[in-house]
């Protein structure tokens, strides 16, 4: 075992959590080491010093106050839930908004798609609709552009 | 100290609700000692200890006899202390020579119980000690405590704080080193003479 080793292990071995090899590996370094006998000293201390720190106690009434808070009936902790749900409420309002704002989004932009479109459709049939014209002033069938084919009879009755 | 349920099922059954309340009674001097070493002042302890009984309660129909009501508690404390801690985004990964705006930093020390064995050495040390571990992160911070302050096994708290015997260890140590780096920058004189009376 090595000094790198050492440092790793000697927290556990004050702690009491090294057995075995390990331990005695440990322990023999120690002895022919002094640089590291020293740090075991000096963590060892410093393991008193936070062993003998003061235990901190709560104030008169705590113990009281406690046991109100955390067995206080179901009954009375609806005030939290009812605030949840306002909490659920104001959510769901507001993916509710950003929804309707992206459908009137997406709506806008068809929008003028739609717009242009539309007169060039328009344009289209309004020109259709003038050949067919010009083609029936012209004694054409406007639908096969042939010369209309009069019947010898029609007319003279 | 630890809290276990007697697994005596020839005695009459007990309520659960009063089971509870009585293992609350008995364990929360002692959660509230750890919770103030791990957040550091009065206020912000009793919030954690109430908040960790209230999971203990809601969730004591999971709780397994068999371990120590105390180390279940504590399980539940570690991760309401890091909950808390990263919910008001405070992980005290500040340096340890950062201070105030004046260049100080105050900590929130409630009076003591005197105690005749409490040494003027102690006190002096107490306060630097606390900043020492409040600056840790809460992950270090649970482990030295735990091992140093409620003396657990390391098996003990790598089922608390839900690890492996390693990380414990590696907590364990880092986290001392750091604590007596901390004391040897800023309260050497009272550290040596400490150490020295040892």
């Amino acid at each position: 075992m090595n000094c790198k080793n050492v440092q790793v292990y000697l927290s556990a071995y004050l702690d009491g959590e090294l057995c075995g090899q390990e331990c005695l590996d440990l322990r023999n370094h120690l002895s022919a080491c002094p640089s590291c006998r020293a740090e075991e000293q000096e963590l060892r201390k410093l393991k008193q010093l936070l062993r003998s720190l003061p235990n901190y106690q709560p104030t008169d009434g705590f113990e009281d106050r406690l046991v109100a808070k955390v067995m206080e009936p179901a009954t009375s902790r609806r005030g939290i839930d009812w605030n949840l749900d306002w909490r659920l409420a104001g959510g769901l309002a507001a993916a509710a908004a950003i929804c309707a704002f992206a459908l009137f989004q997406v709506t806008e932009r068809r929008m003028p798609t739609a717009t242009t479109q539309e007169p060039m459709a328009k344009r289209d049939s309004i020109d259709l609709d003038f050949s067919r014209d010009q083609l029936f002033m012209a004694g054409n069938d406007p639908l096969s552009g042939n010369r209309f084919a009069i019947p010898a009879s029609h007319g003279k009755n | 100290m630890l809290f276990a349920i007697s697994k005596d099922n020839t005695g009459p059954r007990v309520d659960s609700t009063s089971l509870f309340e009585s293992l609350m009674r008995k364990s929360h001097r002692q959660a509230y000692s750890l919770a103030y070493r791990l957040t550091g002042n009065a206020a912000e302890a009793e919030d954690l200890v109430q908040e960790s009984f209230v999971r203990a309660f809601r969730f004591f129909g999971k709780y397994d006899p068999s371990m120590p009501f105390t180390s279940w508690l504590y399980r539940i404390m570690t991760n309401a202390h890091i909950d808390s801690v990263r919910r008001k985004g405070k992980l005290k990964t500040m340096s340890l020579e950062q201070g105030g705006a004046d260049g100080t930093t105050t900590w929130e020390l409630p009076d003591l119980e005197s105690s005749p064995d409490r040494t003027m050495l102690h006190e002096a040390l107490d306060e630097p000690v606390q900043q020492a571990i409040s600056s840790m992160t809460p992950e270090f911070r649970m482990a030295v405590l735990l091992a140093d302050v409620e003396g657990m096994a390391y098996e003990e708290i790598a089922e608390v704080m839900k690890t492996s015997v390693g990380t414990v260890r590696s907590r364990i140590h880092r986290g001392r080193k750091q604590i007596r780096k901390h004391l040897m920058k800023h309260s050497p004189q009272a550290y040596r003479s400490f150490t020295d009376e040892l």
